[in-house]
């Protein structure tokens, strides 16, 4: 008698069974060939120089946590952090150097730039001065203490720290003639006192007149006066209602002036601040090149 | 809510969805504008009856960004009745903003010039920093 495990069908059941087994390796093969032939790095530099830096930075972000050696996971992060800094999300661009640093304690040089960029941005100076101070010290090439060293004397500007400045120009390794000069500028000229615009700008108009702002100034001037002819006028016919009108638009006028005479004095000191800045600073920035990633090696421009 | 801003975003946020953590749904969150109140109210009925009774009428005249309702919204959302000076002040320094061309934004095809409120209370906030 023939037994049932010899029948013809069963025997298409093994050949079958066998080669299940052949697919079922294959699918496990599978995510280890996409992993080969990831596109990650691709797709964050398309979206990059798409301008869309918050969403590369995120695909960068997704390789460093994919990445299985330390090194490698620092400079995915580091990548993600300046594409979060380009995307103008400071606070996660810190936290993505937090992870760079823990992962590759050899990236701190390149992450202190960063961060130094990440604090200038927000307006902490002094924390700005921190970072490019370690990033001077730290700095293994020429171009990077070139450029740290002018933004920390742009940061020491920024502190009002002028002597500072000037020692932060002379650790450069080149002469850096037109720092010095825009700071000899700087140190020459005088800022404006807020407080005095602002009780200038008491008289319509001469708070602007005060930071050099003459078109502003005559505005004011001509708008107050004839708001002020308004109410007086309105008051001699005894027309009440429109007297209550033109001097709540005379109070609203007349409180700009004075905050304007404020805030031109400020606008004045920030501008003459801002060129100093930028004359010390020049055309200096620095990108990485994105071809060698996930080693991150600085490109930097003057 | 990013979808609309942004689909390209929205397509890679989903693409690693298995690797959303709770750090990055909390940094994805959008900053809420802080609360108005009763001084913020003026500032508010102000530019309620302008955009619905005015502009309407005139059309949209502003060369800045945020234009002028919408800086004096702000600054009375932000400020409360301090508004009123921050507003008179852009009134008189608009043309001179326009003249200097410092900060050009492309919007809807037209170049305006930003001139955030932040710009002209930067000064008297430096103490939060």
């Amino acid at each position: 008698m023939k037994r049932l495990k010899d029948h013809p069908q069963f025997a298409l059941i093994r050949v079958n069974s066998r080669f299940i087994k052949v697919i079922f390796a294959g699918l496990l093969y599978l995510p280890f060939f996409a992993y080969g032939q990831s596109a990650g790095p691709t797709l964050a530099r398309e979206l990059s120089n798409e301008g869309d830096h918050a969403g590369a930075a995120i695909e960068f972000r997704r390789l460093g946590l994919e990445a299985s050696e330390s090194a490698g996971r620092g400079g995915w992060f580091w990548a993600a952090a300046y594409e979060y800094h380009r995307a103008e999300k400071l606070a996660v661009s810190d936290r993505m150097l937090d992870r760079a640093e823990n992962s590759d304690p050899a990236i701190s040089d390149r992450a202190l730039l960063l961060r130094g960029e990440n604090a200038m941005d927000v307006g902490r100076w002094d924390e700005g001065a921190f970072y490019f101070e370690g990033a001077l010290d730290a700095a293994p090439t020429e171009p990077q203490r070139i450029f740290a060293a002018r933004k920390l004397a742009a940061s020491r500007v920024r502190l009002k720290d002028l002597d500072a400045a000037e020692a932060a120009l002379d650790r450069s390794p080149i002469p850096e003639a037109d720092g010095r000069d825009a700071l000899e500028v700087y140190r020459d000229g005088r800022d404006k006192r807020p407080g005095l615009g602002g009780a200038l700008g008491m008289l319509p108009g001469f708070g602007y007149f005060y930071a050099g702002e003459w078109a502003n100034g005559f505005r004011s001037l001509i708008l107050n006066s004839l708001f002020i002819f308004g109410m007086v006028h309105t008051a001699e016919n005894e027309q009440w209602g429109a007297f209550a009108v033109i001097t709540f638009f005379e109070f609203t006028w007349y409180s700009g002036s004075i905050y304007g005479g404020i805030d031109a004095a400020h606008r004045f000191n920030r501008r003459r601040e801002d060129e100093c800045v930028n004359e010390i600073v020049g055309r200096a920035s620095f990108e990485p090149d994105y071809s060698v990633l996930p080693s991150v090696s600085l490109q930097f421009r003057f | 809510m990013i979808g609309k801003i942004d689909p390209a975003v929205f397509q890679s946020l989903e693409t690693s969805r298995a690797l959303w953590s709770w750090d990055l749904i909390r940094e994805c969150q959008l900053e809420r504008e802080k609360k108005a109140n009763l001084l913020s109210k003026p500032g508010q009925w102000i530019v309620s009856f302008y955009r619905n009774q005015i502009n309407p009428a005139i059309g949209a005249r502003c060369s800045l960004v945020p234009t002028c309702s919408e800086y004096f919204r702000q600054a009375s959302v932000q400020h409360g009745l301090l508004a009123f000076p921050l507003i008179a002040d852009r009134f008189v320094r608009e043309p001179s903003v326009v003249l200097l061309q410092e900060h050009p934004v492309h919007v809807h095809d037209t170049i305006r010039f930003a001139d955030p409120v932040s710009d002209h209370t930067e000064w008297w906030r430096k103490r939060d920093r």
